[in-house]
């Protein structure tokens, strides 16, 4: 058909091992178990993954994350406790700015959040202010949904803050949800984009996977998609509280300090923007520096290859949000309480 | 490449518990009992003291702990109290657990502290004794702040005492960073549990 054609696994190949490559630990949505089994344990395979596995590089690393952030949850619980005892304004700051470099640390880890936006980044055009805007607005968003959650569970419906933390959960897969959809709206995007191509595309002698398009539709100036994918990317990684959030203001609100809670959690949301911010540069200059390859390779290549990878990209975090939802809705709440 | 979803960062342990123990070695060398202290997280001791504050409203400390203390037994009888004791790496049957004790110190951490009694004393002349204790849902996370937090009560001069540190692989840490808040991930918290092993085979020809 089109001698384009061939580029195409390529341009797709790349993009996902960037993609794989800009989420830490290589927690990649494209396993393919993305749909399958929910996380219980099956311990078979867990061993012979660990077999196989042993501890590699991207191991050590999420292992130094995880037991770096463990430290930092313990000091922002001592932090908590000092606070307490000694109602300060030291104690106050001290406990934003733990809270702060854990933001920047817990954004450091596997998360779906980051999945999301650097999926989304990577295979969807967008200006590098957009991208670095669309990560301070869910992480900001996480903050604020975190804050309303405790205040209207534990203040408002009077719920003991335990049995708030457990709600969290329910948040959760809302939050999920929402990732499916975005996934399931940015397909229909692409897919819609590249239907109008075809029916266009009859002129010229290249079928429908890569049409030139001559005249500038408004959309394409924007990128892929305007305004909603933006809007509905937010959404779906900040409807997410974070934990540590949640925690803290728990513990605030024992103790009466809901001021230093909502500051340490927007301290928070801060040091997660800016993890988070340095991860969409990435993806957005990846995204670039793909489509410079490309324009090499033919003038107005892209435009056609750019909806596929739209495409692609959507149908990655449909997955991605389904599997997470599956997963979340499978577990159960332990047994016991201690 | 690993092959797992990924999900919430920081979402493994939400609560931690510093544990501390006394291996109770009688004269002709068996263990009988383990004695544990668990010390809760100034956040999570919190979190109890709401609860019981609400449920007994106006009752006196004393009375609210107690209520905690029997639940918290309570739900973990049918878990061995979340140990898991092995002698010369063949596990061994737990009895139950005695002299169950709560207290809290300085308004701020709480202090659960009981002894747990082995099915049939283990002679430390077969072989070393191991022990693990861990919240299997790895909700919380449960350690031995250093050596020092084990004490060898008894004639145990030749013993000698070494925390095995966890060495969860890669799958098991990302596994833990998908646990959500609610949730649970039975049979992950073992991964990240510290084996402690008492070995006093040296000492077996003093007899």
């Amino acid at each position: 058909m089109s001698h384009h054609r061939p580029l195409m696994p390529l341009v797709a190949g790349l993009l996902l091992a960037l993609l794989v490559l800009a989420t830490p630990a290589g927690a990649s949505p494209l396993g393919p178990d993305a749909l399958g089994e929910p996380e219980g344990p099956t311990e078979q395979e867990q061993e012979k993954e660990a077999a196989e596995e042993s501890i590699g590089a991207a191991g050590t690393a999420v292992g130094w994350l995880l037991s770096t952030q463990r430290d930092l949850h313990r000091a922002l619980t001592t932090g908590v406790r000092e606070l307490r005892n000694d109602n300060s304004l030291a104690n106050g700051a001290w406990l934003v700015l733990i809270s702060f470099v854990y933001g920047v640390f817990h954004a450091a880890g596997p998360g779906h959040g980051k999945a999301v936006i650097s999926t989304y980044l990577l295979t969807h055009r967008t200006a590098l202010r957009r991208g670095i805007l669309l990560s301070f607005a869910s992480s900001l968003l996480q903050a604020i949904t975190a804050i309303l959650l405790v205040f209207g569970l534990v203040v408002v419906a009077g719920l003991l803050s335990r049995d708030a933390m457990q709600q969290v959960a329910t948040v959760e897969l809302v939050s999920f949800g929402l990732v499916a959809a975005l996934g399931a709206l940015l397909c229909l995007r692409a897919g819609r984009t590249l239907l109008r191509r075809c029916s266009q595309g009859h002129a010229h002698h290249h079928g429908c996977s890569c049409g030139h398009s001559h005249h500038v539709d408004p959309e394409a100036v924007q990128g892929h998609g305007g305004r909603w994918p933006v809007v509905a990317t937010i959404l779906s990684v900040g409807a997410r509280p974070c934990t540590g959030a949640v925690l803290i203001l728990v513990a605030a609100n024992l103790m009466g300090l809901w001021t230093a809670g909502i500051l340490a959690v927007l301290a928070m949301a801060l040091g997660t923007a800016l993890t988070v911010s340095a991860l969409a540069v990435l993806a957005v200059r990846a995204r670039g520096w793909a489509s410079a390859l490309l324009n090499r390779g033919g003038g107005g290549l892209l435009a056609g290859a750019g909806d596929w990878v739209a495409l692609a990209g959507g149908l990655i975090i449909l997955l991605l949000g389904t599997a997470l939802f599956v997963a979340a809705l499978g577990t159960t709440p332990a047994i016991y309480r201690l | 490449m690993l092959l797992l979803l990924p999900a919430t960062a920081l979402s493994h342990p939400h609560a931690w518990i510093d544990l501390h123990v006394d291996v109770d070695i009688d004269d002709s060398q068996n263990v009988h009992t383990l004695t544990q202290t668990w010390v809760f997280d100034p956040v999570y001791t919190m979190l109890l003291l709401e609860e019981y504050e609400r449920a007994l409203p106006g009752a006196d400390q004393t009375r609210q702990l107690e209520a905690l203390r029997d639940r918290m037994m309570e739900s973990m009888a049918d878990y061995d109290h979340m140990t898991e004791v092995r002698l010369d790496q063949q596990p061994l049957e737990i009895a139950g657990a005695e002299e169950t004790r709560i207290k809290i110190k300085d308004d701020e951490a709480l202090k659960l502290r009981f002894t747990l009694k082995l099915d049939e004393p283990a002679p430390l002349t077969e072989g070393s004794l191991s022990y693990r204790i861990f919240d299997p849902t790895y909700y919380i996370e449960m350690l031995h702040p250093g050596e020092e937090a084990v004490r060898l009560k008894g004639t145990a001069e030749d013993c000698r005492v070494q925390i095995i540190e966890p060495r969860p692989n890669a799958a098991h840490l990302a596994q833990a960073a998908a646990v959500d808040l609610g949730g649970s991930a039975d049979g992950l918290g073992r991964h990240f549990a510290q084996w402690v092993e008492i070995d006093c085979s040296r000492s077996g020809e003093d007899d």
